[in-house]
């Protein structure tokens, strides 16, 4: 048996913990937080896991039918020009997130926190007759008569056009639309056969698979991450300064590639290991059912009504 | 359990490099037949592994020659489609990291894969996915994705996946480590039956104390790579300077006739516990 020369420093005790109420606090660090979003992340997809599994109209759907009629509601969204239809749409859409048991608040903060922000920074421009002239809707500045600056003539006044502020909402509502319909999509369907999905619309099955591997692996690599970074916050004592941390996650990002290029070898030679041969082969896709040819219809139905109506109203 | 005179795998002074010039392999003859339990015991990186990726057919030696059904195993022969296909079929093989043997979104579906890969009838593959989850109690794990379940799980999952090839086969890569001693049991008897069945079974191992159960033949590799011994067992397990030789054990070592139980006790002089599962 091996006798180890254990140092004396190692038998030692570290002596009882100081107390833990110091007034004194440390800023959580880089490391901290980004477990922290690592944890989101799993948490984020555990939420949308369960909502794709609820028992939902939109959950009941042929993954392929819900990509194709996504396709023909987001072509109705970029057609129509009248505010009154998008409204109305944008409305239809909603009550259709409410029967697919999607929480009315997840989906509003998911679609009508994000479109209006980066939407609006992209139009606020045109809303001003400098960038796109028009009718005066509200006067905001008096200039001392018009300017000329090269080509550019600046006009006696700065306003908000009623041209520019329909533009506006027509665009936002536009987008608000399209957005809500592929947050809809993908809410309620499970990744997997969303993308089972795409290969109805002719998408190559190897591409579908690349995609699902994909999916698949960042869980395995968000986990030795995640690992990676709470072994070393476990080693840590005291505050680190922030270029140590940045050399850890250079180091982390680097042990991570190579682990997922030992990994990705491992995998082809299990898939080799089960008759795999280089061609995919799959299942067929779920059977279209009943519901499913109703659902075409009605989004049929409502594309010719609003299209129609569209038409009329403009 | 029956063993026939056929052999299913017969190496002739096999060896094995890596690209990157490290050896995993060397010299090795030995020959395996239709119906035995072998158990390959080795220090760790002692090419345990490389020699069941070797049976496979995943990896290909350069020295000597390696047969399988009788006919030589190369990157030529399982380039036939049909050799490839019938092979692929007679030998699973179950890796020591569940996370790369499962890639498939669902637990159905990874189960699935290798039927559908071999060109299955589609109500035939329903079948065989059915019955292993049956026969493995994975009923709850269906349409989960197989990366969310537990150590334990996805190993049993891993093993489904395999299973439902129906292999003459198992090339099993450390079946029961990191399992719970409940889930442990419940796999060795799994294989015992089987191998009772006529199935044939290579374990990759360094836990001893399974060994006996799971194989009836052990062949023990030298941290240099050679294939240092071949017998019963039990005759391997009792000689303990070619185990301690080949660094699997040191001088404390040793094994319980106690029966099926756990127990966790300490020796006088030792430090720490010994755990010791053993039949009796």
């Amino acid at each position: 048996m091996v006798d180890y020369q254990i140092p004396e420093w190692l038998l030692k005790s570290q002596g009882p913990l100081p107390p833990s109420n110091s007034a004194k606090k440390t800023r959580r660090s880089f490391v901290e937080k980004t477990i922290d979003a690592f944890s989101g992340f799993l948490m984020d997809d555990f939420y949308s896991e369960r909502i794709a599994s609820a028992n939902g109209l939109m959950q009941g759907l042929h993954p392929g039918i819900k990509v194709i009629t996504t396709l023909l509601l987001i072509f109705v969204a970029v057609s129509l020009r009248s505010w009154e239809l998008l409204l109305l749409f944008n409305l239809w859409i909603l009550m259709l997130a409410y029967m697919s048991a999607v929480p009315l608040s997840t989906f509003l903060k998911r679609v009508w926190l994000v479109v209006p922000i980066f939407t609006g920074i992209i139009i606020l421009p045109t809303l001003f007759n400098v960038i796109r002239p028009g009718d005066p809707l509200l006067v905001l500045l008096h200039f001392s008569g018009q300017h000329r600056l090269g080509p550019w003539v600046l006009p006696g006044e700065l306003t908000i056009t009623s041209q520019g502020v329909r533009g506006a909402v027509i665009f936002i509502l536009r987008v608000g639309a399209c957005v809500s319909l592929s947050v809809l999509l993908t809410l309620t369907t499970r990744w997997a056969y969303l993308l089972r999905g795409f290969s109805m619309i002719r998408i190559p099955t190897l591409f579908i698979n690349i995609l699902e591997m994909t999916y698949r692996y960042i869980y395995v690599l968000l986990q030795s991450a995640s690992d990676m970074f709470q072994a070393r916050m476990s080693r840590t004592v005291g505050r680190t300064g922030t270029g140590e941390q940045q050399r850890f996650v250079g180091n982390a990002m680097g042990a991570l590639w190579s682990k997922a290029f030992i990994l990705s070898d491992e995998v082809h030679a299990a898939m080799l290991s089960r008759g795999y041969t280089g061609t995919p082969r799959t299942l067929k896709n779920a059977k279209i059912r009943g519901l499913d040819w109703f659902w075409i219809a009605f989004a049929l139905l409502v594309t010719i009504i609003l299209l129609g109506g569209d038409r009329l109203v403009s | 359990m029956s063993v026939d005179d056929e052999a299913i795998f017969e190496l002739k002074d096999v060896g094995f490099n890596y690209p990157s010039g490290e050896k995993a392999l060397e010299g090795i003859n030995l020959s395996i037949n239709r119906g035995e339990k072998v158990a390959l015991l080795g220090a760790n990186g002692s090419g345990k592994s490389t020699l069941l990726k070797l049976l496979n057919g995943l990896l290909f030696t350069r020295e000597g020659t390696l047969k399988a059904f009788g006919q030589i195993l190369s990157e030529e022969s399982l380039a036939n489609e049909e050799f490839s296909f019938a092979f692929r079929r007679r030998v699973g093989f179950v890796f020591q990291n569940s996370d790369a043997q499962l890639f498939n979104s669902n637990v159905w579906e990874e189960i699935a894969f290798g039927p559908i890969q071999l060109g299955l009838p589609e109500a035939e593959v329903h079948r065989l996915v059915d019955e292993v989850i049956a026969l493995l109690g994975l009923e709850r794990f269906r349409q989960r994705p197989p990366f969310k379940l537990s150590g334990g799980e996805k190993r049993l999952v891993a093993l489904a996946s395999v299973l439902s090839l129906n292999p003459d086969v198992l090339l099993l890569d450390e079946p029961t480590s990191g399992l719970d001693p409940r889930t442990q049991r419940k796999l060795i008897h799994l294989f015992q039956q089987l191998n009772k069945a006529g199935k044939t079974i290579i374990v990759a191992t360094h836990n001893l104390e399974t060994v006996e159960e799971i194989a009836d033949r052990a062949l023990v590799f030298s941290e240099d790579h050679h294939l240092v011994a071949a017998g019963p067992c039990e005759e391997i397990l009792s000689n303990i300077d070619l185990l301690i030789k080949v660094n699997l054990v040191d001088e404390e070592f040793h094994l319980h006739p106690h029966g099926h139980q756990t127990l966790i006790h300490a020796h006088d002089g030792e430090r720490r516990p010994v755990l010791s599962l053993k039949k009796a």
